[in-house]
């Protein structure tokens, strides 16, 4: 497996305040890697330095060797970078249809991501619909699909699992497992440690803006510095 | 099928009511209008200092006739660069939005009137005087074939993967990105179109009138019929701005005219009535199901059905 995507010694800082400091990582292609970590640890910061919707402060992000720090998200969309949203942004006065239409696939995919999105995740037979008129589960997928639709060799997957149903929980697993088989490597946030052994490798624990483990899940449960970082010493 | 009516009905106008001063404006106002259409409708940003660009494709032409004696086609097409070179310089305003970004538009509009009413070179205390080049009829059918290609530009824009965008933008720039969109050129792109119609609609204003001091072009009232019109007709269709600036202008024409200052009280409540009631404009009302407001279809009576079954 050659290296995907290399992130090396990435800050970012909002005023005062360090958000992320110190992040060194890699995925590897085909590769499922979870990122954890305590509420305002940076997960979500790191995923926004990485699809380009904040620039670092310090460090680089290289995708297949180039260096992408701090490029435009469309540049790293076409390049096949992608995401998806914590709180889903599918793009409110538009059809589902038209949400899909819009995207401009990477033409670099090395995934085999050659369907039809909307059938993918389940959303085919409410294609004319206006966002406005999904449920929020549904948004969810939409989100998933319009990432797809870019067709990325890596996704970042951000709380996709948050705030749905069991039923939906399991779908959304599957689907994600559905995308490793084919190839695509996946960055997945989440809280949900169940879900996360379902769908990931090796996991990253980031502790106030820094990674502080490296391994796998089940590693990391029982480390002492995680179970710190979670519970508290006294625990 | 909208622009064949629109054409013939805009080229009947004459017989309908012949008053070629008052055809030809409206002409003008109905690209001003299109003009706002593409950045408010489509874009979403609201440019209040959008007269700002019929001012400098006013002065533009005019001086251009002045100084080099061009023609009056290529008076036209410097009033369109002119009102480009502009847009092109306030274009960093874009990465304002908002209330912030409609002052900004506003105050850089009211700064080229002040450079325009105080120079010598651009006659801003005698006052622009320009020769005829054309006959009133010649103008207005310039003018209706101005407002015919520009309906090609909105549909174009409505039906395109370019205007998919703008429509995208407008509703979230950070997911457009990550679906591939280049926010900041495409909404540049957006701006410059038109800011070029407003341009060609100074062209042709300054061709019409021939004989002006800056107050007039820069008269932000331009601006707020400009939107109004858009706003009343229904922005991000073609024929909604068209509606908007036939009914309204016509209005202001029957009576307006001698209470002017009524209509611009009357349009500031329009504005407010539309925003709250009518966000869609008239043609929400005939548009699709989802596009009418709630208490339209309430009123009707006519049952929405579900759009899809699932």
């Amino acid at each position: 497996m050659s290296t995907l995507l290399e992130v090396r010694d990435v800050a970012k800082s909002f005023g005062a305040f360090v958000a992320l400091s110190g992040v060194s990582l890699q995925v590897d292609e085909g590769q499922s890697l979870g990122l954890v970590g305590p509420n305002g640890s940076g997960k979500t910061t790191l995923i926004n330095v990485l699809s380009g919707v904040y620039k670092p402060t310090h460090g680089s992000v290289a995708l297949r060797g180039r260096d992408v720090t701090g490029l435009a998200p469309h540049r790293l969309c076409a390049l096949g970078m992608n995401r998806t949203f914590q709180v889903p942004r599918p793009l409110a006065g538009l059809t589902v249809a038209e949400n899909i239409a819009l995207v401009r696939p990477s033409r670099h995919g090395s995934a085999d991501l050659d369907f039809d999105v909307l059938e993918f995740v389940g959303l085919a037979r409410v294609a004319a619909r206006r966002v406005s008129a999904l449920t929020s589960g549904e948004q969810k997928l939409l989100d998933l699909a319009r990432a797809l639709a870019a067709r990325p060799d890596v996704l970042f997957v951000d709380e996709l699992g948050a705030g749905l149903n069991p039923s939906e929980l399991d779908h959304v697993a599957d689907l994600l497992r559905a995308l490793r088989e084919r190839g695509v490597a996946l960055v997945v946030v989440e809280h949900l440690m169940g879900f996360l052994e379902q769908v990931v490798d090796q996991v990253v624990v980031l502790n106030a803006g820094t990674p502080i483990f490296e391994g796998t899940l089940r590693q990391a449960i029982a480390d002492p510095r995680v179970i710190e970082i979670f519970l508290g010493t006294h625990a | 099928m909208p622009l064949v009516v629109v054409g013939a009905v805009l080229a009947a106008g004459p017989s309908l009511y012949n008053n070629l001063a008052f055809l030809t404006t409206l002409t003008i106002y109905i690209l001003l209008a299109q003009g706002v259409n593409i950045v408010y409708g489509f874009t979403g940003y609201l440019p209040f200092g959008f007269v700002g660009f019929f001012g400098a494709g006013i002065y533009g032409s005019s001086l251009a006739i002045v100084y080099w004696h061009v023609g009056g086609y290529a008076a036209i097409g410097l009033g369109a660069l002119t009102s480009v070179v502009a847009a092109v310089i306030v274009s960093p305003l874009l990465r304002l939005s908002g209330a912030y970004f409609a002052l900004a538009t506003l105050a850089a509009s009211q700064a080229l009137y002040f450079i325009v009413a105080n120079e010598s070179w651009t006659f801003g205390e005698s006052g622009m005087s320009l020769p005829l080049l054309f006959s009133p009829t010649a103008l207005y059918v310039l003018s209706v074939v101005a407002v015919v290609l520009t309906l090609v530009v909105v549909v174009y824009v409505r039906d395109s993967h370019f205007g998919l965008s703008l429509r995208a933008i407008r509703s979230d720039a950070v997911s457009a990105a990550m679906a591939g969109v280049n926010v900041v050129r495409t909404r540049t792109i957006a701006w410059l179109v038109a800011a070029a119609l407003a341009g060609v609609a100074g062209a042709l204003w300054a061709l019409m009138t021939s004989a002006f001091y800056a107050e007039t072009p820069f008269d932000l009232t331009i601006s707020v019929y400009a939107i109004v019109f858009a706003l009343f007709g229904g922005v991000r269709t073609v024929i909604g701005p068209v509606v908007g600036a036939v009914v309204l202008y016509s209005l202001y024409q029957y009576i307006g005219i001698s209470n002017p200052q009524y209509f611009e009280l009357i349009y500031g409540l329009l504005i407010v009535v539309l925003v709250l009631f009518l966000p869609g404009g008239l043609t929400s009302l005939v548009g699709g199901r989802g596009d009418r407001p709630a208490w339209w279809n309430r009123v009707v009576r006519r049952r929405s059905a579900p759009e899809v079954t699932p």
